[in-house]
């Protein structure tokens, strides 16, 4: 499948480059480099009916070897590199057994060259001892990629996406946030998740636009890109939303910047926006793809509160069910999802069918929501983050986001944890700001002013940091058994 | 000057910073990012507005650069840097 510049905008789109800030390849050079990976890999008689695995960072070879298997209609998953793991050796443990081969690339530092048409200089393939094709044929059908879930519990799974299919996303995503070959793209989430790769940068690619792909950013390191690269687009997570406007001195005013991940406070968002301009909030999945986002046009309400409306080709409806509260809570259920692009199914690491989690084709996000008569859809948390409480429905999200708004209070997680007087426990976690001297009693006392009675907290504990997942969101679990050993005021 | 100015900075990370680190595991010849004394994103953050806070300066975007928080004595010799250029501007 040809996924260099399709939907391209400008004539000039071949001079345009790939760059991680050592290395850079223009549109133009990609097709030789292709031709030398595609001699690299007969040499190494690897045959498309192989399953590879990539480690995937975010530097120009991984990214030309990943459009090099999308290209040439490879099946392969996308792995994250290992921590402190040479190339040479890679990861093999946790390499599934129906992947064949792993392909890992050199990292490269300044100072260093290296000639991105050799690939012998930056590619190194590694035979998975474990290797066992038993996949029935599953994975070399039509070409598919597949992608680890970022679930928190019980053994990873893999999502499995036709090529086909996620360059449908990609392109959804083109259409809706309006890129072009004239965009400068800044690329420092990670491009092994759905987020980075469908959303970012196959996008960039297919439209032929500049991309900087950005591997372990921070601050410092983005600021220093940003002055050398000067993007127009970027994409980020929330927390490094608020890592930018916390951290960086001056405005500077993006075209657009898309947020996706977690929760964007209200606050946040206003305060990014003033800085930093249009920000639009997506809402998707390594199953799904881009799901909704805004409309960079659409109107500042629209943009903070929602997640705009659906992509082409998805449906969405909410499921009431038993999570219906009350009047209050009208229109809230879980959210369901069916997506032209969506994925096929998981795999296990034998590469067998798991299924799909879907029910009547229906795909269960197990995120609360409600789609409001413009169609746009407001995502509240997950489903499991909601109790009940004095026979009505609390959502973690809205107690979390009153909490917040109260001065000095930086971050809250709200868990529950055993019973209370009003039904399920609620427990708040919170982290203070700099120089913050409010205490327990006083949150509590102001969280009577700012929720409604079942919404306030039965313990509240003010802590440093909260524990974080691999993936970096909040770990909720850890949360729940800390609960015990802190100390509360009620 | 710079030496105490290190001695005051592993302190500060020490104590007001969230990353775990005793002032004798500080290595002040060590990188502050991965492979070295591991801040993140956020602990980045944190340690440039504890720095401001303590030695009564702000940073610059151009000066909020890798390299000059590549360690603790680089970080040292900027703020010292940054201290004499501001007394010779009161000065005058």
């Amino acid at each position: 499948m040809n996924v260099l510049g399709l939907v391209t905008t400008s004539i000039t789109w071949r001079l345009n480059a790939l760059t991680d800030g050592y290395l850079s390849c223009s549109y133009q050079e990609i097709t030789e480099v292709f031709e030398r990976l595609q001699e690299h890999f007969a040499e190494q008689e690897i045959g498309f009916k192989d399953c590879l695995a990539l480690e995937c960072v975010n530097s120009v070879p991984s990214a030309l070897v990943l459009l090099y298997l999308l290209e040439k209609g490879y099946s392969f998953l996308l792995l994250p590199r290992a921590v402190n793991t040479s190339p040479k050796i890679g990861t093999m443990a946790s390499i599934p057994r129906f992947c064949r081969y792993t392909i890992t690339t050199e990292n490269f530092a300044a100072g260093h060259t290296v000639d991105l048409k050799r690939p012998e200089q930056f590619l190194f393939l590694l035979e998975n001892e474990d290797w066992a094709d038993d996949s029935e044929g599953l994975n070399n059908a039509s070409p598919k990629i597949y992608l680890q879930t970022s679930g928190s519990t019980g053994s990873p799974k893999m999502a499995a996406h036709l090529h086909t299919k996620l360059m449908g996303n990609a392109f959804n995503c083109v259409e809706r946030l309006g890129l072009t070959s004239e965009d400068r793209i800044a690329i420092p989430v990670p491009i092994f998740h759905m987020y980075g790769l469908a959303a970012a940068f196959l996008p960039g690619v297919v439209v032929g636009a500049s991309i900087d792909l950005q591997k372990g950013a921070n601050l410092l390191r983005y600021l220093e890109r940003e002055k050398e690269f000067v993007p127009n687009v970027t994409f980020v997570t929330p927390t490094f939303c608020q890592t930018l406007f916390k951290g960086r001195k001056s405005p500077r005013a993006y075209k657009l910047t898309v947020a996706a991940g977690d929760r964007v406070r209200e606050d946040t968002f206003t305060k990014y926006e003033s800085l930093f301009g249009c920000l639009v909030k997506l809402y998707g999945s390594t199953e799904m793809g881009a799901i909704a986002t805004s409309n960079p046009h659409a109107s500042k309400e629209v943009r903070t509160q929602t997640v705009g409306t659906p992509m082409s080709g998805v449906q969405m409806r909410v499921e009431k069910g038993e999570l219906e509260g009350g009047e209050e809570m009208e229109g809230v259920g879980e959210l369901l999802c069916q997506h032209k692009y969506g994925f096929e199914g998981y795999v296990d690491e034998n590469g067998k069918s798991l299924g799909e989690n879907t029910q009547d084709n229906w795909f269960r996000t197990k995120d609360l929501g409600r789609i409001g008569r413009d169609g746009c859809i407001e995502v509240m948390g997950r489903c499991d983050h909601s109790v009940n409480r004095n026979g009505l429905l609390v959502f973690f999200a809205d107690v979390e986001k009153a909490i917040e708004t109260i001065e000095g209070i930086e971050q809250v997680v709200v868990v529950t944890k055993g019973e209370s007087q009003r039904g399920k426990g609620l427990v708040a976690y919170c982290v203070l700001g700099k120089d913050s001297q409010i205490t327990v009693t006083d949150i509590r006392s102001i969280c009577f002013n700012i929720l409604p009675r079942h919404g306030v907290p039965d313990s509240i504990f003010i802590v440093s940091s909260l524990p974080l997942l691999p993936n970096k969101k909040v770990d909720r679990q850890k949360l729940v058994g800390m609960a015990d050993q802190a100390n509360s005021s009620k | 000057m710079s030496g105490a100015l290190v001695n005051q900075l592993k302190t500060i990370m020490a104590e007001e910073l969230d990353v775990n680190l005793k002032v004798e595991e500080i290595d002040e010849n060590a990188s502050l990012f991965e492979g070295g004394l591991g801040l993140d994103s956020i602990a980045i953050v944190e340690l440039i507005s504890l720095v401001e806070q303590h030695f009564n300066f702000q940073f610059s975007d151009t000066e909020l650069t890798p390299e000059s928080f590549s360690n603790l004595n680089v970080l040292a010799n900027f703020i010292s840097a940054k201290q004499s250029f501001q007394t010779r501007e009161a000065v005058s």
